[in-house]
Order: C-alpha cells, then sequence, then structure tokens
C-alpha cells in the first residue's frame, strides 16, 4: 500500500530528527500526512517544534530527497501514484509551513481582547509570540505597562525590555526573586513556553513555576500564549526536574577560570514544568482554551499513532 | 456490565452487506473474535503504553489485587528497578496476595495496614491503581479504601494513576459516593437476604473516586487525563 510506505518514511525521518537534537526528546517532530489512496481529501496532522524555521526548512528537504528516494523503492503500479500524490504532498507541506508561520500573527490578532486598558501586565524573560502580543496591542492603541522578569542567568528580559520600549511600551524591569513581592500589584500574567503538554501543564522557562506558584497564591490569572506548533502530544513520565531538562553550561555563573571549581557543583536547570492546576488559559491560534481542553485540541493535531515515535 | 455492552454494540454494529442469514452468523462470530483479542491483548498495550512512567528508584503504592497493575509492574521491572508498597485492603486481604505475586516476579514489595497508608504516603513517588470501572465523570469505581488513598496522595502531592482497559468504561455518572447503586456495593447474595433497611449496616465493597483527584489514566487506547474519558467514551459506543 503506497501511502504507508510514505508514512513509514516520514516517521523514519521524523525519529532521526529528534535523535540528532541535543535537546530533551519531550517534543517529538512529525509531520504525517493522511494520504487517501485514489479518492478523495487529503488532510494534513500536523506536529509541533520548538526551533521551527531551522527543522521545518530540514524537514522539507528531507522529504523531497525521500520521495525522489522512494520512486525506485515502490512497485510498478506504485510508481504511477506517488507522481500523482508528490503534488498534493508538497501542497500540504506548504500549507503546513504557512500555517506556522501565521499562527504567531493569528495568536496576536487576539492581543485586545485579552489587555484591557491600563493593566499591569508581568511577564518573564523573552518570548517572541508574547512580544508580537504586546506590539499588535500597542500598535492598537491600548495603554498599558509591562513587568519583565529579568529570568537570570541568560538575562533575556533585558532583550525583552528594549524591544517592548522601541514599540513606546512602558516597561519595568524586575529581578526574579522579587516576583512574589510584586505579585499583588499585577493584574495578570502573560507568558510564552517552550512547549505544552498532553495534561496541559507547561514546560516553560526555568523560573516559570515559582512565577506559577505566586500567582496561584494572589490569584492573579496565568494567561500563555501557545502557537499550535507548541502543542505536544506527550506527558512527562517524572516530575523530577533533574531527569526531564537540559542543562546548559553554567559559564554565565561562574567561569572557568575560578579557582572553587573542584568542590563545587553548579546546576544551571533550562526549564520548569508548570503542572495544568496553575494555568488559567491557554491562549491559541484560535481562542483561548482552558488547560483541561488540550487533549482535544491534541487529538485534533496528531494521528493517534504518533503519540510515540519511538516505538513503531 | 460494560464489558458486555460494549461486546454486543461491537457486533450488532458491524456493516453487513449481504442478506444470507449464514453470512451474517459468520461474521458475528468474527467480529466476536476480534473484540476477544483486542481485550487479551489490552494489558499488554497498557504495560507498554505506560512503561515509561515507571523510573528508575521509584516507590510504588498501590491497592488491594488487580491484574492490570500486576502486568504493567512485571513489564515495568525489566526496564527499571523500583519498590512496591500494597495495602493489606481488607476485608478480603487480597493485597498479601498481590505482595506474593510480586516477590514472585522479583519486585520487592511491602504489605502495609490501610491505616497507615497516610503514614507511607510521604515516601511514595507515586500510586497506581487498577479500576473495576471508569465512569462517564472521569472518575473510578475501585475496592473501597481506593478514596482514602486518593485524597492523602492529593494532600501530598503525589501523582494519583490508575491503569485500566477500555471496557471498563461506563456509561454511568455518579455524583458522590451515596449516589452509587447497591448493586454495585453490594454482593449480590447480600442483597438477597437482606432487606433495603438493613443494608444500612453492611459494609460497601466498592468507593467512587472522583476526576479532580486523578492524575492520569493508563489505558489501552493511550494515556488521557481524566478529562478526557468522556470523550473516548462517546467514541466507544458509536
Amino acid at each position: 500500500m503506497l501511502p504507508i510506505h510514505i508514512l513509514k518514511l516520514i516517521r523514519e525521518v521524523s525519529v532521526r530528527i529528534i535523535h540528532g537534537r541535543n535537546e530533551g526528546s519531550d517534543i517529538s517532530l512529525t509531520l504525517q500526512a493522511v494520504l487517501n489512496d485514489r479518492a478523495t481529501m487529503s488532510t494534513t496532522n500536523e506536529d509541533e517544534n520548538d526551533n521551527l524555521d531551522e527543522n521545518l526548512q530540514l524537514k522539507k528537504q528531507q522529504i523531497q530527497a525521500d520521495l525522489t528516494e522512494s520512486l525506485p523503492m515502490s512497485n510498478v503500479e506504485g510508481s504511477v501514484s506517488v507522481q500523482r500524490l508528490r503534488p498534493d504532498i508538497m501542497d500540504d507541506l506548504n500549507w503546513y509551513s504557512n500555517e506556522i508561520d501565521l499562527s504567531v500573527k493569528n495568536l496576536a490578532q487576539q492581543a485586545l481582547a485579552h489587555i484591557h486598558a491600563n493593566e499591569i501586565i508581568l511577564t518573564l524573560g523573552y518570548s517572541y509570540t508574547v512580544e508580537q502580543f504586546f506590539k499588535y496591542a500597542a500598535s492598537k492603541k491600548r495603554q498599558f505597562h509591562v513587568f519583565i522578569l529579568e529570568h537570570a542567568p541568560f538575562f533575556t528580559g533585558h532583550k525583552m525590555a528594549v524591544n517592548l520600549s522601541q514599540a513606546n511600551i512602558p516597561v519595568t524591569v524586575v529581578t526574579d526573586s522579587a516576583v512574589y513581592a510584586i505579585m499583588a500589584r499585577v493584574n495578570k500574567i502573560l507568558i510564552g513556553t517552550r512547549s505544552l503538554l498532553a495534561n496541559g501543564g507547561l514546560t516553560a522557562k526555568s523560573g516559570t513555576y515559582s512565577l506559577a506558584l505566586a500567582a496561584k497564591n494572589f490569584n492573579v490569572p496565568l494567561l500563555v500564549c501557545a502557537p499550535t506548533y507548541k502543542f505536544s502530544p506527550t506527558y512527562l513520565p517524572s516530575f523530577d526536574p533533574v531527569m526531564c531538562n537540559s542543562f546548559p553550561s553554567p559559564e554565565n555563573i561562574l567561569s572557568y577560570q575560578s579557582s572553587y571549581q573542584s568542590s563545587l557543583d553548579i546546576v544551571v536547570p533550562m526549564h520548569d514544568y508548570v503542572p495544568p492546576e496553575l494555568v488559567t488559559l491557554i491562549i491559541g491560534s484560535g481562542m483561548g482554551n482552558a488547560p483541561s481542553y488540550v487533549y482535544r485540541i491534541v487529538s485534533e493535531l496528531y494521528s493517534a499513532e504518533d503519540n510515540d515515535l519511538e516505538r513503531s | 456490565k460494560s464489558g458486555c455492552e460494549l461486546f454486543l454494540r461491537f457486533i450488532t454494529l458491524a456493516k453487513f452487506d449481504t442478506f444470507a442469514i449464514d453470512e451474517c452468523r459468520q461474521k458475528l462470530i468474527e467480529r466476536g473474535q476480534v473484540f476477544l483479542e483486542r481485550t487479551l491483548s489490552s494489558r499488554q498495550r497498557i504495560a507498554e503504553y505506560s512503561q515509561e512512567f515507571i523510573v528508575d528508584g521509584s516507590i510504588i503504592l498501590t491497592h488491594s489485587y488487580s491484574r492490570v497493575v500486576l502486568t504493567l509492574l512485571a513489564y515495568a521491572s525489566k526496564f527499571a528497578r523500583f519498590r512496591v508498597f500494597v495495602t493489606e485492603s481488607e476485608p478480603d486481604k487480597s493485597g498479601a496476595k498481590m505482595r506474593d505475586e510480586l516477590e514472585a516476579i522479583g519486585i520487592p514489595s511491602i504489605c502495609i495496614l490501610d491505616a497507615s497508608v497516610a503514614y507511607v504516603m510521604e515516601k511514595v513517588t507515586f500510586v497506581l491503581m487498577g479500576a473495576e470501572a471508569v465512569v462517564e465523570s472521569g472518575g473510578i469505581i475501585n475496592k473501597i479504601g481506593t478514596f482514602n488513598i486518593a485524597i492523602a496522595a492529593r494532600e501530598m502531592n503525589k501523582p494519583f494513576y490508575v491503569a485500566s482497559e477500555s471496557f471498563k468504561f461506563v456509561r454511568y455518572y455518579p455524583l458522590n459516593n451515596r449516589d452509587l447503586p447497591d448493586h454495585f456495593k453490594y454482593k449480590a447474595s447480600t442483597i438477597a437476604r437482606l432487606s433495603e433497611q438493613n443494608l444500612e449496616m453492611e459494609h460497601p465493597l466498592v468507593d467512587y473516586t472522583p476526576p479532580a483527584y486523578i492524575t492520569l489514566l493508563f489505558t489501552d487506547i493511550g494515556t488521557l487525563t481524566p478529562s478526557a474519558v468522556s470523550d473516548e467514551l462517546i467514541k466507544l459506543y458509536i
């Protein structure tokens, strides 16, 4: 059966890409095109990925390369169908890449519904999605004030502050440790995330969990901006922060030249897990969703067989 | 009950192209076989899907005797080392049987009193249960004592996982524990023996755990959150 060959091919490529990345494997990259044999529609289920441009280009090239290779792979009656299906597949791939490009724009369009006049909004570090969100609201002449947690040790919050103030949005940069202290003054929190898990939880920048806990304590709504490609069908097998995390070099904190190296162990986790109970609303390309509804969106985006690529 | 209902639906909702009675019979039998195979392999599938949740060094709390949990733990023991606490679960002391079978597989396990669940909860990594039925709200009906454990787990922030096959999904929505019908809670012989009044004095055999206390359900159709159960239920029963 020809479509099954193609699906298998796509799955193999995806597994190779997943293994090639040095980050944790909690985000799987799958591009599934469910094709019909001769008859009617072709639907595409997409997958998410955290480094979209690079991966997408890579993916497209790989698939194109493999498609031409697969021509000899299929039999006599097969080779005719591959040629026929090829434009369909290319269409779907193009649609997929457009969807990814536009998803952030669609998300930003909803900014006016969530940001009200004279609000104080808290955010953490730098997120492209959140930046676009704020810029759109500012472009429609909405007045609001943004507090930015600087997100040590990477200090991405500084970049966010510079970008936002260029759009004439009043910003205040705050240290991470002051999050509890300022929470009483904040109206809502708007963050981006690395990925959304199938249970509605987040793997987000380190520091997000303490932000979420402080928000819960003061009953401040936590809104998460997540474009479609960030929805993941995976679950975290363990909540142990050491097991399911990646750790970059601690060079920023203590340089290699320092003299106390041998007795010191420096841990710099990249990500935090935030459980779904702490998240109020997930803003996607459609509209706002409760975290308990994420499973529905995931089941629409992915086909059930792809939830665990490593197995098949 | 739900298993039978699903079986009936499965075989009667098959498409028949011809009206010949023999072929229809044949088809019914085939469908029955498919259903049977699927249910027999469902435990293995649950084990494969959820094996990754059991990591090295886990300490697992389980309740009473459950074949699904047994299969899951037996499969996971090939990939990870872990320990198990089993509650004794009066009145039939089936927890001791579970402990014996786990030791036979080679998983270190300890049988604890039902009353010591809260005491042990701080040491535990997560709680894993079977279920006798999964209801429409996403909650479960299981051996009496399950709700106790769920409350303790919630209080100590421990994940509460339930492993159950999909044929245990039942079209029923209890509002609370009192809402459970008598024929679930007591054996048929008990109900026959006593009148309406005296049932109050009997101890129920099962209890209902609401979905708010459950973190995830491991089923043969995949890992589900409790809110996803009613969706899957509808798909099964159509």
